[in-house]
């Protein structure tokens, strides 16, 4: 390489770095942010982060198909490679733009002539890139010289340099593969179409040619990598396939579109629908607040009951409770047993008109780092998510919005694709991406999309287009352009229904509900007045006349006769019985006595009430007023609540129970919340003790393999050891596992600093040591 | 978004207002597929059901023209999901066909493979079907049509009935119209019932049912089996048959609790079709007397559970239901459907009304306030008791005396408890007819209240059903049957047959204040206005100073 130094090409990728401007370099962090978190002191310590596996996994999520398959051809030359040859392995296809987007993520390096790719990318890669095999000499690492020789003489050469050496050259391997028979060929096919690797019966034994794998076998075509297995090497797959990366797209696949009628029209309907439902959840939640569940998050009751009323299925109830707690409209009480509440903020957006209210909660959504749809699925413990709960975070959920939406936004406006086609784009945008939800996040997102109204029809409405790329007041002017107008008025029937044939104004749409129920909502809203309804209206402090001024002004039909008949004749039976609260009775059928009675001053402090001219109520207890009686002069006796005379003598005194507020020291630890205190506890205690006691550098610095067999032993005595670790970002920490398992470059643990089970990258760890019995 | 009469709801329920100009336009576009389910004075609410949607398209109406009507009618968005739900629904009707194979005699066969082999694996289906012919068809059984019908209209696949009828025994029956003519609406529902095969045609009491049915008859000119509700009503289908069609008396048959008479016209009631000996429904070989060619069900909204058991083993008779109301208050709508036929012809109460067929109705509802005494014993009764002691309020006798005075007209009275209506009978002078009244009694009772020899009758619950008092402008309820549609639409029919110089026809109810039978007296309220009556409440007190 001592020639590349003398001509200025790069000799590392360091080197490579140190040679780009400033505005690329920033580039680079921006397209890798994990590279500048912290900030690293030099250019040699950004070249290391940016070939570390885990950095290059996320640069790779962002990387399309095309690219990929650019870098799996990268990967499948074992060294270096030109342009040009790389250009050929992709089917001849244009391949500047794509190694240029290569090169600024500081995955490959290098001059045309001899292009590098960065070692990390090679491990993520696998073994098995673009389905090929091994190298042969790879493929025969293993082999003894006893399982080569026979190989060497079939095909007429000298050990394995000689069969490497002809495998490297294609017009002679070419000559091997011409002796293939039919049936060879077939197998060499199919595995050349991978993955490259078949199972075998007896792969290893040495025998007579008897079969197609045989002779394969037999001539170094197939390698046997254990008794079961044999692997096709990657130059015969090379070499067999019509095109060496498999079917390599280089353009994104196209949509399936359609342009729907009205698509604006419908999206505008749900927009409206979901806010009134919103306000329809959240005003019944003012009233009634449901409980947060002590794991957190929604009950399942209570997520039906919210269903019911708003007459949806469950899934969308949940996505809207989900977005207004996004939007910052609900929000738990710091109560000791907290409800689910309305915030100040929904005070607000409730007064704001309907195009607006929609923005927020559009916003809401978009920002949103849950996934709704998670809601009811069964996590580790068996136990269904709930929304509002922990079980439903999902960070990336905002950026994959955004990709899904951004696939609608770039087509044509009015335009909409079927969900099977955006997952098809999506895939070739970003491979790597997605994770086991994959397919189904691009489509609960669009129907997400689709429920909320920010599209109609599967197209991407007008106001949508205008909240993603603008503010929120051009989307919303835009959505209030569409929405119908709002009424001031109603259509009263005979039949005691009021019809409201379309949206209403808020004050109105609020009295109506007050006075009457709902029977069916839609375009309009059928209210229904019945001697229930009325007597709520009532019961809320409307006055007769209030109910009859409210129909006369606003109902555009003339008042039927039985709707009034009906508003008197609950009025007039309102408050006929009457209720109220005392501590205590005094009875006696000498009205006169009765009167003394209250007249007596010192009586006062009973606060006595004559409810009849027999009757008198007090609000003290019932031994506190035969004291004060007894005091007065007069000679009550006790009655029992049959009206018994109780003896004197045997009432001892007692007091009713005033309401208190709860206090925390009445609670009561349940088993489960003491069992997890006390792991709580426990673990803090380790991780301090240990802490006290170790030295500065708590695990000193021990080889990968002794740590592996430290870590195994641990594992299977169930032992806590100490680590030092350093995480993605840089910091350095020590903490006090105990390991469960080891594999993969993995160790699965308990952390005892975090509380929970982590999993720790092999190689990010420092170094280990025990814990001793008295930390 | 456009200006239309139409808004569509969630709950599939679409409204119409009906001061809307184009509201005529779009009801006919509508009243095909949507049931009318309320229609009062401003707003009429419509619903989408499976049934209404198969029932159009029985009619010939395919979802396009649904989903166009929808959309070019209503004001705001339709949601997508309705319209796709329509689509399918209206899809699932006919993809299933029982035809009759020259070769193989009944058979089911399909135009999708999928859903013969959803139908044939089917536990409740499966029974009824023979061997598999090809891909498409499965032998069915003759003797199971009826019920392989309702079986896969249950599994949500009905199927068309395209097997055909017999001719049945011919025999010559023609309209005789001197003097009337049959109205417009009526040969309609003939052509639509006649070209559908079998259904049922829906039109209100007073609109001429019994014409619609012999008009059938002329059109099959075949025997005909005409299963009424009870006697009284039988005798007047024989009376109106005798007076609208060449059909002489000997040519019609009265098969009943007293006469067993079979002719090529004979009229059964339900009544004794599902009479019982020894557990054994005895009278059912009357469906098998004669090879009838065509079966009359009146009042299908009433049809006894055992007569379905026994339609369904007559599939392959022309059948024709008539009926006020497709709503079942059992729930059968479905068996109708799939046992008489889909709905043939629908028209609503108000448009034959302003048409001038039926009289304009006024209806009142008057308050009168229980005595202390009597406010007492309610107050304690037992809750079992407390309906009739409300509704039979002595109160009561004194404001039906005094709006009975009020209308220098016949009048009818209509109660449910036999104490009140003999004192009512005493009190008004007028005979009383109730459940163990004779037939022939209730016959010349009648026949004085249409001389006008008496001013009016006081009749139980059997005034319920079909008896025909063409001149009854007058009627007054003073106690029911707990609120029942079934039994207001009745009873409102009694007083809406045209009356000969078009005056209005009033309907009083007499309710306690404040009382179980106010709240009962609600329900009608709220079913006559849903019917578009207009509805007015006044005061007894009113009613005894006016």
């Amino acid at each position: 390489m001592s020639s590349a130094a003398i001509d200025g090409s790069p000799r590392s990728l360091a080197d490579e770095l140190r040679g780009w401007p400033d505005d690329r370099l920033a580039r680079l962090l921006q397209a890798r942010p994990d590279l500048a978190a912290p900030i690293p002191p030099d250019l040699g310590v950004l070249t290391a982060r940016a070939g570390v596996r885990l950095s290059v996994l996320r640069a790779l999520e962002n990387v399309d198909a095309f690219t990929l398959a650019l870098l799996e051809g990268l990967v499948v030359r074992e060294t270096t490679t030109s342009y040009a040859d790389l250009a050929d392995l992709v089917g001849g296809h244009d391949i500047a733009a794509a190694l240029d987007r290569l090169r600024h993520l500081a995955l490959v390096w290098g001059e045309d002539d001899a292009l590098h790719v960065v070692g990390a990318v090679r491990e993520v890669l696998g073994s098995h890139p673009a389905g090929l095999g091994r190298p042969l000499a790879a493929c025969m690492a293993r082999h003894s010289d006893r399982q080569l020789e026979p190989v060497a003489t079939a095909v007429g050469v000298d050990g394995v340099t000689g069969l490497v050496e002809l495998f490297a050259d294609r017009s002679r391997l070419q000559l091997l593969l011409d002796k293939a028979g039919r049936e060879e060929r077939k197998v060499l096919e199919t595995l050349a179409a991978g993955p490259p690797l078949g199972q075998v019966r007896d792969a290893l034994r040495v025998g007579p040619v008897d079969s197609p794998i045989r002779w394969l076998l037999a001539h170094g075509l197939l390698v046997a990598i254990d008794n079961g297995t044999v692997e096709l090497p990657r130059e015969v797959g090379l070499l067999v396939r019509t095109s060496p990366l498999g079917d390599v797209r280089p353009t994104a696949p196209d949509l399936e579109t359609a342009t729907p009628r009205g698509s604006d029209g419908a999206a505008a309907h749900a927009a409206a629908d979901v806010v009134a439902k919103t306000e329809g959840l959240l005003e019944m939640w003012s009233a009634e607040p449901p409980g947060v569940l002590r794991a957190g998050g929604l009950g399942v009751r209570d997520l039906k009951r919210a269903a019911q009323r708003i007459d949806a299925s469950e899934q969308t109830a949940a996505l809207l409770i989900e977005v207004a707690a996004g939007a910052g409209l609900v929000d738990q009480s710091p109560d000791f047993d907290p409800l689910w509440l309305p915030t100040p903020a929904y005070d607000g957006w409730v007064g704001m008109p309907t195009e607006l209210r929609w923005t927020v909660l559009a916003r809401g959504w978009l920002a949103l780092p849950r996934l709704p749809r998670l809601v009811g699925e069964r996590g580790d413990r068996d136990k269904a998510a709930a929304p509002l709960g922990p079980d439903v975070d999902w960070p990336a959920a905002p950026a994959e919005r955004r990709r899904v939406l951004g696939v609608l936004l770039d087509a044509r406006p009015g335009t909409a694709a079927t969900a099977d086609s955006v997952v098809a784009l999506l895939r070739w945008r970003a491979p790597r991406r997605g994770g086991r939800l994959r397919e189904s996040l691009p489509r609960w997102t669009l129907e997400e999309a689709e429920t909320l109204g920010l599209t109609g029809r599967g197209a991407l409405s007008s106001y949508a287009r205008d909240l993603l790329t603008g503010t929120d007041r051009e989307a919303a002017r835009a959505l209030g352009a569409l929405l119908p107008d709002l009424l001031d008025h109603v259509l009263v029937q005979p039949d005691l229904t009021v019809v409201a044939p379309g949206p209403l104004e808020r004050d109105l749409a609020r009295e109506l509900a007050v006075v009457a129920d709902v029977e069916s909502t839609g375009g309009a809203t059928v209210y229904r007045v019945s001697e229930a309804s009325v007597r709520r209206a009532l019961d809320a402090g409307r006055a007769a006349s209030d109910l009859h001024e409210l129909f006369r002004s606003r109902s555009r039909t003339p008042i039927p006769q039985s709707l009034t008949y009906l508003v008197d004749d609950v009025a007039r039976r309102h408050g006929r019985l009457r209720v109220g609260t005392a501590a205590s009775y005094l009875r006696c059928d000498d009205e006169a006595l009765l009167t003394e009675v209250l007249a007596a001053k010192k009586a006062s402090a009973l606060k006595l009430r004559r409810l009849a001219p027999t009757v008198v109520t007090s609000a003290m207890p019932v031994g506190e007023v035969l004291d004060v009686l007894r005091s007065l002069g007069y000679a009550p006796a006790a009655e029992a609540a049959d009206g018994a005379l109780l003896v004197a003598a045997a009432v001892p005194r007692r007091t009713a129970l005033r309401p208190r507020p709860p206090r925390r020291t009445e609670h009561v630890l349940e088993e489960e919340q003491a069992g997890l205190a006390v792991t709580a506890l426990r673990a803090g205690d380790v991780a301090a003790r240990a802490a006290r006691r170790t030295p500065a550098t708590p695990a000193s610095r021990t080889s990968t393999a002794d740590t592996l067999a430290f870590l195994q032993d641990a594992a299977r005595e169930r032992r806590q050891v100490w680590i030092g670790y350093v995480d993605a970002q840089g910091r350095a920490t020590s903490r006090v596992v105990e390991p469960r398992s080891v594999e993969g470059g993995f160790v699965a643990a308990y952390d005892y600093l975090r509380g929970e089970d982590r999993t720790f990258a092999v190689h990010r760890i420092t170094g280990v040591a025990p814990v001793e019995e008295g930390d | 978004m456009t200006d239309g009469p139409l808004i569509v709801q969630s709950d599939k329920t679409l409204l119409l207002e009906v001061d809307h100009p184009m509201a005529q336009e779009c009801r006919m576009a509508i009243a095909p597929f949507a049931e009318l389910e309320r229609s009062p004075e401003h707003v009429h609410t419509y619903r989408l059901t499976p049934l209404g949607l198969w029932n159009a398209r029985a009619a010939g109406h395919d979802a396009e023209q649904v989903v166009d009507a929808l959309v070019k009618f209503s004001r705001y968005a339709v949601p997508h999901a309705l319209l796709v739900d329509v689509a399918d629904t209206m899809d699932r009707y006919g993809r299933l066909k029982l035809e009759n194979d020259p070769i193989h005699g009944l058979v089911l066969r399909t135009t999708d493979r999928a859903v013969l082999e959803e139908v044939v694996r089917n536990k409740k289906v499966s029974p009824m079907l023979g061997v598999r012919l090809d891909p498409e068809t499965v032998l069915a059984f003759p003797s199971e049509r009826g019920r392989l019908k309702q079986a896969l209209l249950k599994v949500g696949w009905p199927a068309e009935d395209m097997a055909g009828y017999v001719d049945g025994e011919a025999h010559e029956i023609a309209m005789k119209e001197d003097g009337w003519h049959l109205r417009d609406y009526q040969r309609l529902a003939v052509e639509g019932f006649w070209h559908g095969g079998s259904g049922v045609v829906v039109l209100p009491c007073g609109a001429g049912k019994t014409i619609v049915g012999a008009a059938a008859m002329a059109r099959a000119s075949a025997t005909t089996l005409i299963l009424v509700t009870n006697t009284v009503s039988g005798r007047q289908w024989k009376s109106e048959l005798l007076k609208r069609t060449t059909l002489t008396e000997e040519e019609i048959g009265e098969y009943s609790g007293e006469k067993k008479e079979i002719k090529p016209v004979t009229i059964a009631t339900y009544q004794i079709m599902t009479t019982r000996r020894k557990g054994e429904y005895t009278h059912l070989e009357l469906f098998g007397a004669r090879d009838w060619g065509l079966v009359v069900y009146d009042e299908v909204h009433l049809l006894p559970a055992p007569v379905f058991r026994m339609t369904a083993d007559l599939q392959t008779r022309r059948r024709l239901g008539l009926t006020a109301t497709l709503v079942r208050e059992d729930g059968r709508e479905g068996d109708v459907f799939s046992l008489i036929g889909p709905k043939r012809y629908d028209a609503p109460w108000k448009d034959i009304e302003s048409q001038g067929w039926i009289a304009p109705a006024d209806c009142t509802e008057v308050r009168v306030t229980m005595t202390e005494a009597e406010r007492l014993v309610y107050a304690t009764a037992e809750p079992e008791d407390k309906y009739k002691l409300c509704s039979t309020a002595h109160t009561k006798i004194a404001v039906v005396r005094k709006l009975v005075e009020r209308h220098d007209d016949q009048v009818l009275v209509i109660g449910a408890y036999l104490d009140q209506l003999d004192e009512l009978g005493v009190e008004l002078d007028m005979p009383v007819i109730q459940g163990s009244t004779k037939n022939a009694e209730r016959e010349r009772l009648y026949e004085a209240f249409r001389r006008k020899e008496i001013p009016g009758l006081v009749v139980s619950k059997v005034a319920n059903f079909s008896i025909d008092l063409p001149e009854a402008a007058i009627a007054i309820q003073v106690s029911g049957t707990f609120g029942s549609r079934q039994e207001e639409a009745q009873r409102l029919g009694r007083v809406l047959r045209p009356k000969e110089d078009g005056r209005t026809a009033h309907f009083y109810t007499v309710v306690s204040r404040d009382t179980l039978d106010q709240e009962y007296a609600a329900h009608r309220q709220r079913f006559l206005a849903e019917q578009g009556y207009a509805y007015t409440i006044v005061d007894a007190d009113d009613v005894l100073s006016g």
